[in-house]
This record gives C-alpha cells, structure tokens and sequence, in this order.
C-alpha cells in the first residue's frame, strides 16, 4: 500500500476536548470516570463510564441542535482542518470522500422520536438530520463518496482502511475518515447483558480485571495521498503506512481463543508496509480489560512482537466503540511524536495467566513507527500501521 | 484491471435465485404478502414485497438458525448463494475472500416502530440476543462464521447509497490485491416507514408518479449478493463491472457514464422524476424494475443483478411497468449498462456492466 | 425457555426437569447462558452479579426452580 499522509487530525474524548489537551492529560495519568449522568431517569447505574463534558462541545461552528455523535464529528473535523492549516474551499476543489466508522451514527436517527411530521419523509429526513458522514460532506460541500463503516469494535480503523484504499486507488485526492460514537443506554445496558461491563474503572491485562467501560468522542483525520500533500505544500503529520483486517468467523460474541483473527490481521497490517515485526517501536492493544479480550492479546503480542512495548490506553478514555480505532491511532501518533508512552491506566498487578504485561511505568520509545489494534463484537480485527515518516526505521 | 461478477444469489418479493429473478422480469407472477402497519390512527394494512427465508434450513440446522433475526437470514440467504452460484462455497477454492454487507437501515431497519420513541424501557434493557441482533454488523459477522471465512469483513451503509459505495470498496480491494475475491451485497428489512410512505402516496396520488410515470413501487426487502473476482476469464462471469462511480452532485453536469447505454435506475417513492432529468440524454435507454422487489434502500443491488442477467443473456427484459421502458424483450446489442441510483442528500452512484 | 431461545423443535413437555440444560441434546452456548440469566431477571427480578452463580442453577430445570424460589424467598 502507498503511504497515506496525516495531514491534520482532531481529537475528543474524556481525556479532552482537543487532540493536545487529550495528549497532555494522558502523559499526567488523567482519568475522568464516573456514573453514566445523561441516561433516563428510570434506568439504574451501577457501572462507570467515560464521557465527555458538555463544554468540551461549545463551538461556533457546530450547532447545538445536532446528536451528540455528530457534533464530535464535527468538533473533530474543524481541529482536524485547523490543524492540518487546510481550509474547506481548498478541499471543496478536490475528489474528496468521507468515511467514518459509527454505530450509534447509524442507529440515532431510529432513536430518536420525531413529532407529528409526515412519516412518507422519515427515514430519509433522519439520516439527513443524525448521520454524521453526511453531515460532514454536506457541511464541507464535498463531492467525493461517502460510507460509514458500522463495524462496531473496528469501525473506525476500518474506516481509516477504506479511506487508505480509496486513495491508494485514486478514487479519491483525500478522505476525511476517523469515527465517532457517543454513550447510550442501549448499549450501556446491552452490554451489560452480556456482562461486558466493570463495575470498578477497567483495569486492562490486570490480574483482577473484571470487563470494560463505555466511554464516547470522536477523533477524525484529513488523509491524502502524497500528490496532493506536494501541490499543497503540506507538510504531513504522520502517515498511515499499511493496514490488516480480518474476522474471527467463531464467535459472535467472544474473540478467538486461538488468537488466529488477531494474527492474520497484524501479519496483513506489516505485509501492506512493507514492514517486518522488528520495525514496530510498540503496540497500543485494544486492552479493553475483559478477561478474553486481554487473554487472547497479550498470547498474540507476546508471540509476535516478544518483548516489544504495548499499552492500552483504554483506562484513560473508556471503550469508545467506532471511535476507538482513532482514538487510539491519535494517541499513538502522540506517543511516537513525544517519544515515550504512559502508564497503562488501571493495570496494577500482573496476571500470572498472561505471557506479556503492558507497560506500568512511562516508557521512553525510539522509532518511528507503530501499530494500534482493535478487535470488534462480532468478530472483526483491525490494525492500523502509524508512521511519523514516510520511510519508517526503527533505532 | 477487469472485475468480473462470478455469482450472484438473491432473494426478494419475487422468491429466491436467478431463475425466479429472471421469470418475475420476463412478466410471471410478483405477489404482494398484506402486511399490518402500527401507526398512531390504528393498524393499516399495506400490500408489500416481502422475502421468504425459510430455505436457509436447506444448509443450516434449524439450531444454529435460531437465534438469527430476519435481517441476518435473508443476508445468510442470498450470500450463501452467491457462493454457491460462483461455485466457491467450500473454503478450499475461495483464496482470501473479503466481505462486505451493505445496508441502509441495518438490523434495526423494522425492528423499531417508527412512530414511536425507540429508547423506551423495553429496548434500552433489552436481552443478549436482542442486543446482539440489533447491531448493525450481525448479518456480516454471521456470514463470516457461516462460510468460516477469516478474510476482513465489513458492514457499511449510506441510506440509499449503500450498496454503491460498498461496490466502490469491493473494487478496490481486488485491485489492491488485498483479497482474491469479494462477496459484497445489500440487504435490507422491510421499513414500515417506506410501506406507510407508499400508502399515503397512493391515497393522495393513486399510483401514478413513479420513475418515468409508471407506477409506484411496493415497499420491499430482500438480499442481493455478489461474488467478484478480478478476473479476465469471461466466459465464467454474468458480465464485467467496468466502472464504479459514488459521489455528491453539486450543481453542475452531472457525471455521466460512457454514451450509449442503458440505464436501469428507480427513487422508490422519493425521488422525483425531475431528478432523472439531467441524465436521460439522446443516446441512453431508460429502464425500471423497481415494481419487482420493491422500494428498499439497497434497491441498487437488485438493479445490478438484473443488469448482469442482461449481459449474460444479452437482451432487455420487458419494461411494460414505465411508460417509456421498452415494451418486450429487445437485444442487449453490446450496449453497456448503467445501473443509476440518485440518493439522499445528492448522492449519486453507478455502476457500469458489460 | 422454548420460546426466549427459539427451540423450535422442542416443546416444554419434552424437555425432562432433570435434564441437563448445559452439556446436553439443546446445543446451548453462552449467549443461551446470558439470555436466561436476563429472562430470570426480568421475569422474577433476581438480578445476577457474576455468572459463577448462575452455573450452578442452570443444572436443570429443578435446580433453576430450586434457585428462584430461595432468592423469593430469602
């Protein structure tokens, strides 16, 4: 796979409200925990989530009337511009597409009971009004395709894969991809079903950990092919080297014990970089702090990358659905710029269980390049190859 | 590089397969089931193209099927088919085979009364198996694990334009050479919204003020699957997809495939004639065979099956349902075809086959 | 339980009250699990911690009987 530029990405979540301020509270140890405060007034909560403030939403450019996912997006999108010094008249000349990974985007529209309009109208005015792809293309007056990936766990590295390949392809000059999705009691609730959630902060590859928390945000990318980069004078910010996907075809609801989805998905992710496991500085795991889910990574990582850094980032942010991919790729492109990685929050005592602990304490990293996975209800696995430079090494 | 459709398995109003596809086209028999709608004035009964999945048990004990909704069937259905048409069911002959499920209203797309707040207390706790059908990559993971295929995976959707840009997805990926192979389709419930849409339309304009000025169609549901390789062994595949084309319209000539085709395209009961306008030049025929599955979102799969039978048998079927379709079987005579879908918030997508 | 799991080839007077529920001819996996974990909730409002407790009810039907009926009464 050709290289495909970073060139400016924006970054919400529990952590803050902007990609620096995520950055800074995540390298001083943050975490903003605590009871889930928007839900119906019937339902009981008993298990922490990660959600972001109100205020981290205020934004001239973003109204307020929107679905909490889409304003993300939105957020997101305005800092991702900002960012990458690019203005939307700029991207209104280009083929440029939009695919974001969501599910709550997908399922809002449903979700929310309109008045008395004409019900000839309704599914197609509530896409209209809750569908954060097409709000962004709209917003921005692009002409370029549109999709949203609605892979769950994987949605927004899927995401980020389909938009790699658009431009990989030249279907398209740039992509605004990332993935968005906010807390709901519908998934609160379902996952507490199936005993998904912690009732304690989440504690990935820890000896004690017991399941995961939701958390919400958004993160977005402006990728675009190295052309465009050129003719523009931009300078990237990183770049996304190479990409795995696969599905575990076992289980709908538990990943792989053998760890076999997870494998292909990495071998495959190195393969389109062109890259082999020594050049790979560390591993932001999905880490999401169920017992499976930790079990079958740390097998992974431990036989693939031995002795190689990972972390999980989770206990900072929560589990974020079809945000997470992002997310995480951002916070990793933060770790590679700075040259070190946190602590992997809510990890305390090591599982004699598992083959390869994450990192405890913060970690200095040389390099340049490395991967963020994640790994979906359902089945899907993802990994994306994050590069702060177009010709990765590793020292 | 040539992408090749090597099997296609669907099931719809019509009944299930190519071959009852091709008798519904060729005038046989296309029966609305009477479905009871829920709305705030009391229940309405509306006539619908519903689908029949009950074949599923032909491959799959009834044990392993239990827990799937009717979304994940007619997904398992009419993929389960396609593999079978392709001659690529056993996991031996496949090579790496990606997937990809488009749809525009997913799991929840009739699960929910659309008049009616979905987040009542009875969705929000809902049960396990409820939650986990709800979500809308069930029919791909299900897929997945029916086929025991590890290759990636994707559940996509964009309203009307769903299926389109899955196809703009699939063709990458085997030019990339990430997969050797692709089974992507559409598949869509029945939306009570769409067959209360086409009730109220009937009652203000009768059934008048479809594409073209032929009827209306019937809300419908079904699925629609592919198998595609890149592939220049011709004679194995209904037709080659030559072209994929998914944007925004803003203004503008629209972006208009290659002179001298058909085009088969439909709006369902929103898009307005008008709209078709800028497309319908001199040089393309017009053809629509929406009263055959129905107004779903992913209606563009179906378009895009139809268009394959044609290519492979080389004719147009009858188009008797528009007024200026063409009016018995006539010679497909190398012409291209366009498969046109002109979706919400001015999307447009289409396809190219020979 | 016929119903919520979709036995559709079993009706209640065929399925024996010692029989096991786990391990035995219904082909039941985890997601069964969970959803009588939730059916029992919500129907006799006996919410579950951990799964652990509810391994040893599941036996059989009379063990699951024998389990509800202590926790209405307790």
């Amino acid at each position: 796979m050709t290289p495909v530029a970073i060139v400016g990405l924006g970054c919400i979540c529990a952590l803050g409200a902007d990609y620096q301020q995520c950055l800074q509270s995540l390298f001083a140890g943050q975490r903003r925990f605590g009871l889930p405060s928007r839900f119906p007034a019937a339902c009981e909560v008993s298990q922490p989530v990660f959600e972001v403030p109100d205020s981290f939403l205020q934004h001239d450019s973003v109204p307020g009337n929107l679905s909490r996912t889409c304003r993300m997006a939105m957020v997101a999108t305005w800092e991702a511009l900002d960012h990458g010094n690019l203005d939307a008249r700029t991207l209104a000349r280009h083929r440029v597409g939009v695919c974001l990974g969501s599910n709550i985007g997908v399922t809002s529209g449903y979700a929310v009971a309109q008045n008395d309009t004409d019900a000839f109208l309704l599914p197609r005015d509530r896409f209209l009004a809750t569908n954060p792809t097409h709000l962004l293309a709209d917003t921005l007056d692009l002409s370029g395709p549109q999709q949203t990936v609605a892979n769950a766990c994987t949605a927004g590295s899927d995401a980020i894969g389909v938009a790699s390949a658009w431009i990989d392809q030249g279907i398209c000059d740039a992509v605004i991809a990332g993935g968005t999705d906010e807390l709901t009691p519908r998934v609160y609730f379902g996952f507490k079903s199936l005993f998904i959630n912690d009732e304690k902060p989440c504690r990935p590859f820890d000896r004690d950990r017991r399941g995961l928390n939701l958390g919400e945000g958004a993160a977005v990318f402006v990728l675009a092919s190295t052309d465009f980069c050129q003719a523009h004078g931009i300078v990237p910010k990183g770049y996304i080297l190479g990409y795995g996907s696969t599905a575990d075809a076992d289980h709908f609801t538990q990943p792989r014990a053998d760890g076999k989805g997870l494998r292909l998905a990495l071998d495959e992710s190195l393969t389109s970089a062109g890259l082999a496991p020594d050049a790979i500085c560390f591993i932001n795991a999905h880490g999401t702090g169920t017992p499976d889910n930790d079990r079958v990574e740390s097998h992974v990582l431990n036989k693939m990358f031995p002795g190689r850094p990972f972390l999980s980032t989770k206990g900072y942010t929560g589990h974020t659905l079809g945000a997470a991919g992002p997310i995480e790729a951002a916070l990793t492109l933060g770790c590679l710029d700075r040259g070190r990685l946190p602590v992997t929050a809510g990890f305390e005592t090591p599982d004699a269980d598992l083959p390869a602990q994450p990192v405890a304490e913060p970690t200095m990293i040389q390099g340049t390049v490395a991967l963020s996975q994640n790994l979906a209800f359902g089945g899907s696995n993802a990994v994306l190859v994050i590069g702060k430079q177009e010709e990765p090494g590793c020292v | 590089m040539r992408v090749t459709i090597c099997g296609i398995g669907v099931v719809g109003g019509f009944g299930r397969g190519m071959s009852t596809l091709e008798r519904a086209l060729s005038g046989g028999p296309v029966d609305p089931a009477i479905v009871s709608i829920p709305t705030r004035e009391g229940d309405i009964q509306v006539p619908c193209l519903t689908a029949d999945t009950t074949h599923l048990a032909d491959f799959m004990p009834t044990r392993t099927l239990r827990r799937m909704s009717h979304y994940i069937r007619l997904g398992l259905l009419a993929a389960v088919d396609a593999m079978t048409d392709a001659g690529m069911l056993e996991t031996d002959r496949r090579g790496r085979l990606g997937i990809i499920v488009a749809t525009g209203h997913g799991a929840t797309g009739n699960n929910y009364a659309f008049q009616y707040p979905f987040e009542d207390q009875e969705e929000i706790c809902g049960s396990p198996t409820r939650f986990s059908n709800s979500v809308h990559n069930a029919a791909a993971a299900y897929i997945s694990i029916a086929l025991k295929e590890m290759g990636p995976n994707h559940s996509i959707t964009h309203e009307d334009l769903s299926f389109p840009s899955a196809l703009l997805t699939a063709v990458a990926w085997l030019r990339q050479g990430r997969v050797d192979a692709v089974l992507v389709g559409g598949v869509d419930e029945l939306s009570h919204a769409y067959a209360y849409a086409w009730h109220v339309h009937q009652q203000q304009h009768g059934q008048t003020g479809g594409p073209g000025g032929g009827k209306i169609p019937l809300a419908g549901e079904g699925a629609c699957f592919f198998l595609l390789k890149a592939d220049d062994n011709r004679s194995a595949a209904y037709a080659s997809i030559s072209d994929v084309r998914v944007g925004r319209r803003r203004g503008g000539p629209p972006d208009r495939p290659a002179a001298s085709c058909y085009i088969l395209g439909t709006g369902g009961v929103a898009a307005t004639p008008a709209d078709y306008r800028p497309w319908q030049t001199a040089d393309v025929r017009w053809a629509s065979y929406a009263s055959v599955y129905g107004d779903l979102p992913v209606d563009s799969a179906f378009d895009t099956a139809i268009a394959a039978l044609s290519c492979q048998k080389n004719l147009i079927f009858p188009d008797d349902r528009m007024a200026a379709g063409p009016r018995g079987p006539e010679p497909l005579a190398g012409r291209p075809i366009a498969c046109l879908k002109l979706g919400v918030g001015h999307t447009y997508g289409w396809t190219l086959l020979e | 339980m016929v119903v919520e799991l979709n036995l559709e080839d079993f009706t209640p007077e065929e399925i024996d009250n010692d029989e096991l529920i786990f391990g035995g001819r219904f082909d039941l996996d985890s997601i069964d699990a969970l959803e009588i974990v939730y059916q029992v909730e919500q129907n006799f409002g006996i919410p579950m911690k951990e799964m652990n407790e509810a391994r040893a009810a599941f036996q059989s039907i009379n063990t699951l009987a024998a389990f509800i009926e202590a926790r209405l009464q307790g």
